[in-house]
């Protein structure tokens, strides 16, 4: 085999290269249809004397946008995915219709209106959101442990948004009624009763405050639980350094006895999420975020439910934290690591790990995505580790070796 | 001349040395002034937008392309300029944004809806750094000296003659500690620009060329980039599409990401 020619490093050299095609100046950035598929196929081990299991998964994702002038716009977001196995009570094909809105804003930007389905999002956390209050519920079908990739399946919430900016800032007041009583696993639903299964309403001020840091402020109702008001701040803290803080406190149910309660038994607590986000030299990415949780359980209170109600309730408690994307423990820890252009260009290797600093079980995730221009071809692992009654020791999934690929159109 | 003439014609000069003050000299160009004309070519001084193409390279073989939409304007007068950049191809990227305002720096996902700050180190296209594909004053950021008058080969290769200003950082959201600047002579073109790191490491060399008429006046729309430390790695920043738009300053924060719909 012929080695490629010596190519010389040199600023004559640089100046003799060429693309190898021209730039096409019609093709704009107006894309208004997104498309992408995924397969994946895996190999899960158990606990508690369960086979080995093979899982596979094909999911198709799509988000179209229609502007018939520059200031209305129709939005649909959807995602249908096919998952085998799944858990108890789940069907293996899901639907998730994330977003179908209709928006205008003013030609100026400075006001805006929009209607229907919509995914709101608010909190700069990584793992954790106390903010982020249209989270309850969400997500439909979780296909990545990854906690990003977890929001691209999130269902919007169906909502009345008026929002005004102004030159820095802006002031949000949304309205979102409760529309169902709760969600629903047929195939095809809206399952407008994951998202709206309460009247909620929110104001939510953003700011900058000062040349390198935003703070945004918040006020949350929600029928039945009561007042939640909330805070977080992003900062640039060096050149390689970006800090952030989330905080909500107030009124929402106690999370276990949500779960095993008649009724469930509303209390005034906190939520909040401190974090850094590293950058090395070499483009090596680390996050380390601190969660705390007041109304999930701490060491004593989680033994003492293991003793009172044996180690299967609790799994339900921890599908209830999962459904509304909290963390089960009263204190956690989250480490997230991302390279790109690791080893090889193109090849981007990402990990974390979430610990549960109450009984000091651990999730670990990684993976490794090769990208060409059209086609991701990903290897990922996954495993819960800990104690039989901890958190993640007590999840009958051990470890899940997966190999995937995503066709983007 | 005799020698009487002779002595009074150096009699300044003696004066000067024996009393400790400057010599007069011939005056050296505004080294300020020929930054900003040099600035003004670069840049449009109206709010606009351009498609910027960035193909990769490694030891001389292609190995990535990113196509991105560029808006750009000062947010207040004499200003710096404040950046949304949205990303075309490749097409697991597309939507995605990326904005600049002063060292406020934000990368929006449409699919998770998360608008993330991120900091100057981390680089969201290849080699490129960010701030190759955002567009910047140098004039407001950087203090400018005059260095030299030099002949230097230019981006065509060419033979050009140029001055040499020597810039530094004159605030906190100057990106590089200092950089070399060559201005052509003649039209004061930018030509070639070297970008150094604090301790003096060259971080990059800029070629601009293809200068070409857009928005009223002849502007550099490609720049090649050479990585300081692997020279192996080479960058070409390809701008097209040049348009003026009437862009709302209430573009240019966190909250409207979300909302960008570009035009």
């Amino acid at each position: 085999m012929l080695a490629p020619p010596a190519w010389a490093a040199d600023d004559a050299a640089a100046l003799d290269l060429q693309p190898a095609a021209e730039p096409t100046p019609s093709k704009t950035d107006s894309r208004s249809l997104r498309l992408f598929g995924e397969v994946a196929a895996g190999r899960l081990s158990q606990r508690y004397g369960l086979a080995t299991e093979d899982t596979r998964r094909a999911s198709i994702d799509l988000n179209w946008q229609f502007k018939p002038s520059p200031q209305w716009r129709a939005v649909i977001s959807d995602r249908l995915d096919d998952i085998h196995p799944v858990d108890a009570g789940s069907r293996s094909t899901l639907n998730s219709l994330r977003e179908a809105f209709v928006g205008w804003q003013a030609e100026n930007g400075r006001q805006a209106v929009d209607l229907g389905r919509l995914n709101l999002r608010y909190g700069p956390a990584y793992g954790f959101n106390p903010t982020d209050y249209f989270r309850d519920g969400a997500t439909r079908a979780v296909t990545s442990a990854d906690p990003l990739a977890q929001r691209e399946n999130r269902l919007g919430t169906a909502m009345l948004r008026l929002q005004t900016l102004w030159d820095g800032g802006s002031a949000s007041v949304v309205l979102a009624p409760k529309l169902r009583d709760g969600p629903s696993d047929r195939s095809f639903s809206l399952d407008l009763g994951a998202t709206n299964h309460s009247d909620r309403a929110l104001l939510a001020v953003s700011s900058r405050a000062g040349d390198s840091v935003s703070v945004q402020g918040f006020v949350f109702h929600e029928r039945g639980k009561g007042l939640q008001l909330g805070a977080n701040a992003t900062a640039l803290l060096s050149d390689s350094t970006v800090g952030f803080l989330e905080w909500s406190g107030g009124k929402d149910t106690n999370l276990l006895s949500e779960t095993l309660d008649p009724v469930a038994r509303v209390e005034r607590r906190n939520r909040a999420a401190l974090g850094l986000t590293y950058t090395t030299p070499s483009r090596l990415a680390v996050t380390a975020e601190l969660e705390y949780n007041g109304f999930a359980l701490d060491k004593s209170q989680w033994q003492q439910a293991v003793a009172s109600y044996g180690i299967d309730p609790l799994g339900a408690y921890l599908v209830q934290v999962q459904r509304r994307q909290d963390i089960a423990s009263r204190r956690a820890v989250l480490v997230y690591l991302s390279q790109r252009d690791a080893f090889i260009k193109n090849l981007e290797v990402t990990g974390l790990v979430r610990y549960n600093a109450e009984d000091h079980s651990r999730f670990a995730w990684a993976e490794a995505r090769y990208h060409w221009p059209r086609v991701d071809v990903a290897l990922q692992w996954q495993a819960n580790l800990g104690r039989s009654n901890s958190e993640y020791g007590a999840v009958p999934g051990k470890r899940l070796v997966q190999v995937l690929a995503a066709f983007y159109y | 001349m005799n020698r009487f003439r002779f002595y009074l014609l150096l009699l300044p000069w003696v004066t000067a040395v024996t009393s400790g003050l400057p010599l007069p000299s011939i005056a050296a160009p505004d080294a300020q002034a020929l930054l900003v004309a040099s600035d003004a070519i670069r840049n449009p001084s109206q709010p606009f937008r351009v498609t910027v193409t960035l193909t990769e390279f490694e030891r001389g073989q292609q190995v990535d392309s990113t196509t991105l939409t560029s808006y750009a304007r000062t947010l207040e007068s004499g200003g710096q300029f404040a950046t949304l950049v949205r990303f075309v191809e490749p097409a697991r990227d597309a939507g995605k944004l990326m904005l600049k305002n002063g060292k406020d720096l934000w990368f929006f996902d449409p699919g998770t809806k998360s608008s993330v700050r991120i900091s100057p180190q981390q680089r969201l296209m290849g080699e490129a750094s960010n701030g190759d594909v955002i567009t910047a004053s140098f004039a407001r950021d950087y203090k400018a000296a005059y260095g030299a008058e030099e002949t230097i080969t230019d981006g065509e290769r060419k033979p050009r003659k140029s001055h040499k200003l020597l810039l530094s950082a004159a605030t906190e959201d100057a990106t590089y500690a200092s950089i070399e600047l060559w201005v052509d002579a003649e039209n004061r073109r930018p030509i070639k620009a070297r970008f150094l790191a604090d301790s003096g490491r060259l971080l990059k060399t800029a070629y601009y060329r293809r200068f070409q008429a857009q928005l009223g006046a002849e502007r550099p729309t490609e720049t090649v980039i050479i990585d300081g430390l692997n020279p192996q790695q080479v960058t070409l920043v390809r701008l097209t599409d040049f348009a003026a738009r009437n862009i709302p300053t209430t573009w240019f924060q966190r909250d409207y990401l979300p909302r960008f719909q570009g035009d």
